[in-house]
């Protein structure tokens, strides 16, 4: 019963490495859900809208109780998921959350600059100055997440067991060997429980 | 997301799905009309339709483009929105959060927009 967590940089194909992973693994693949779920469960909706909004458009500003209680409640249901087995947790500070606990693989994935830039202008079909741009804003949400919430570094590698860097591999090349990992880690853990 | 845009009945919502749809939030055109006052006779003789819902959110957006000094009659249908149905979710979205939104996203004629009233 697989359990990964991926950590991706905006525009690093880390998305379609999770989408292929949990195709291939058969695993439940988790990203916004969490963020929906977390924010219904803490009774405040619009909190789900503010962590989406990561590049700060609708400028939403929930208030520090609200937050707080989300937090804590995004953690019990990266918990509870991780429970169940069989799933793939994209983002939310999982790989904290989820840190130490036997059989659980963390995963994460960057690109370089340029690459990212070229990808997000692809995507979303705008200038190269406004993926820049967007990259930007991406970073300091995702990263200001984790230094706020557990006062980590998201790039610190202490949190992953695979970094891959999306140089020169594809999509494929970085799926393959996360299943590979996830396969051994499988192994090792069954062992150690014998 | 729609596939294929709704009548919307001013720009600014037409912008705000645009936004929805640049974040793959799934979102639904006033889906929904809430009775909120009948008279004697059981007709119905206010109601209010939020001009959007979020399902994954379970949330629903009102947008509106009036002057503050304006909004007395909207607050009122809000309030009596959540007494009548506490269970509903709703945000209002005020004239300032649009106009930052509208500049934030990139909008070049938001001015025109914010003069028609919504």
């Amino acid at each position: 019963m697989p359990i990964i967590t991926l950590s991706r940089e905006l525009g690093s194909r880390g998305d379609d490495v999770a989408l292929t992973v949990a195709e291939r693994l058969k695993l439940r693949l988790v990203g916004r859900e969490l963020i929906n779920q977390a924010a219904r469960q803490a009774g405040a909706p619009e909190i789900a809208l503010a962590e989406i909004d990561e590049l700060g458009l609708l400028g939403l500003k929930p208030d520090r109780a609200a937050l707080r209680l989300y937090r804590e409640t995004v953690e019990q249901v990266i918990r509870d998921l991780a429970a169940g087995g069989n799933v793939l947790l994209v983002g939310r500070g999982s790989q904290v959350a989820l840190a130490g606990q036997a059989g659980v693989l963390h995963v994460r994935i960057s690109a370089p600059h340029a690459a990212r830039v070229r990808c997000v202008a692809e995507r979303c079909r705008v200038s190269p100055e406004a993926a820049a741009a967007r990259i930007v804003a991406s970073d300091q949400a995702r990263s200001a997440y984790l230094r706020r919430h557990y006062g980590a570094r998201w790039d610190d590698p202490q949190w992953y067991d695979l970094m891959i860097h999306m140089a020169q591999l594809r999509v494929a090349d970085a799926a393959a060997l996360i299943c590979l990992a996830a396969e051994h880690l499988s192994h090792n853990t069954d062992e150690a429980q014998l | 997301m729609s596939l294929e845009a709704p009548p919307f009945s001013h720009p600014v919502e037409a912008e705000f799905a645009r936004i929805l749809d640049f974040y793959g939030i799934p979102w639904l055109y006033e889906p929904r009309t809430f009775p909120l006052e009948y008279d004697a006779h059981g007709n119905m003789t206010e109601a209010f339709s939020p001009d959007f819902y979020l399902p994954d959110q379970d949330l629903y957006i009102e947008l509106t483009t009036m002057q503050p000094k304006q909004v007395r009659h909207k607050n009122h249908k809000l309030r009596r929105l959540k007494e009548l149905y506490p269970e509903i979710n709703i945000k209002l979205f005020k004239r300032g959060d649009i106009r930052s939104l509208m500049v934030k996203f990139g909008v070049q004629d938001y001015p025109d927009m914010m003069a028609n009233e919504l």
